[in-house]
């Protein structure tokens, strides 16, 4: 009896897992389909160029035209700003370590010839 | 400013800034790329900031494993050092580059792999820093781990215009390049070198100095 009603539940339950399996498949393809539709088109920037015909740079209209010289020099002026800028940050940061050293060898009491560099401070029996 | 060594920087400060002083004058002998012209001189400052970046990631990640695995402090530090170097070139290249894709691709920001990728792994070196600062006791390890992840990333950066082809030109580029835009873009990369070697001494020293007054503190706070 048990294995007659296990039997019939196990049929209902095929046929239930076959239907979610169908509705699971049918979803992913809708999110998948969703998905490909929301998905970004491939940008125009990176689509050849139709070109239909030549047209003289000068022909073209000012907020067309994009000269490469300004690009060029602030690109080196950034990479100048940066480099020099991180040797100034550096040599504050140094400055500033440099004077907390000071300050520390001032409140420590000097240590004796024979005194390790690492037992600066120690007190002395 | 002297180094633990005791050597001086200032000699290769120097031969870093009269190199890039003068990196303009031999760009501008490399003759002129036949579809991007002009502005496709900004590759000579925009790809030795990434090979830059590139050679400080992989100091970073294996000083990083050597305190993973070794337990070494001046390994750490010297970690710590290049991953803040790692952030500067790294910045280098983001910056130069949208300044080139707008010239010649007519876009600042494709999101295609390659810049996507490289902004990702600026932003792990960036989190590698952020965790230093606020990470409290034992963020060293953490952060180690974050740059070996780093550290292995690079071949996937460096190879994914190969795989996934974009806008962006292929490794092949570089390796096949003329003599007269090989030699000027060599000359650059040696000045990035020599500016990447003072920065990377210089932040190091920094941080053993910082070590140092850390154990004096200690020791003074013992008394």
């Amino acid at each position: 009896m048990t294995r007659h009603v296990s039997a019939t539940n196990d049929g209902r339950g095929d046929g239930g897992r076959r239907r979610w399996t169908v509705r699971a498949v049918a979803l992913a393809l809708a999110a998948g389909g969703l998905a490909s539709a929301g998905a970004a088109p491939v940008p125009a920037a990176m689509q050849p160029p139709v070109i239909e015909e030549f047209v003289p740079i000068d022909e073209l209209p000012e907020e067309d035209r994009l000269p490469a010289a300004p690009f060029l020099i602030a690109a080196y002026s950034i990479v100048w700003v940066l480099a020099f800028g991180y040797f100034w940050l550096l040599s504050r940061r140094q400055s500033a370590v440099e004077r907390d050293l000071a300050a520390l060898s001032r409140r420590l009491p000097v240590p004796d010839d024979d005194d390790t560099p690492g037992t600066a401070g120690e007190k002395q029996p | 400013m002297t180094w633990k060594t005791g050597r001086s920087p200032f000699a290769s400060l120097a031969v870093g800034t009269v190199m890039f002083a003068a990196a303009p004058v031999v760009i501008a002998m490399a003759p002129y790329e036949a579809t991007m012209g002009l502005a496709g001189k900004i590759f000579y400052f925009h790809v030795p900031a990434w090979i830059v970046m590139f050679a400080a990631i992989f100091v970073c990640g294996t000083a990083s494993g050597i305190h993973l695995f070794r337990e070494r402090p001046e390994a750490d530090r010297l970690a710590v050092a290049a991953a803040e170097v790692t952030v500067l070139f790294g910045l280098m290249g983001l910056i130069t580059g949208p300044l080139w894709g707008r010239v010649s691709w007519g876009t600042w920001w494709p999101w295609d792999v390659r810049t996507t990728l490289a902004l990702i792994l600026e932003m792990n070196f960036i989190a590698y820093l952020l965790l230093r600062k606020y990470g409290g006791p034992g963020s060293d390890k953490l952060a180690a781990g974050l740059a070996l992840f780093g550290m292995f990333n690079v071949p996937i950066v460096y190879l994914s215009v190969n795989v996934w082809r974009t806008l962006h030109p292929p490794t092949t580029v570089v390796p096949n390049l003329p003599l007269t835009m090989g030699v000027p873009f060599l000359w650059c990369v040696l000045a990035y070198l020599a500016l990447f070697l003072v920065m990377l001494g210089g932040r190091r020293q920094l941080e053993e100095q910082r070590a140092s007054v850390d154990r004096l503190w200690l020791a003074y706070d013992e008394d």
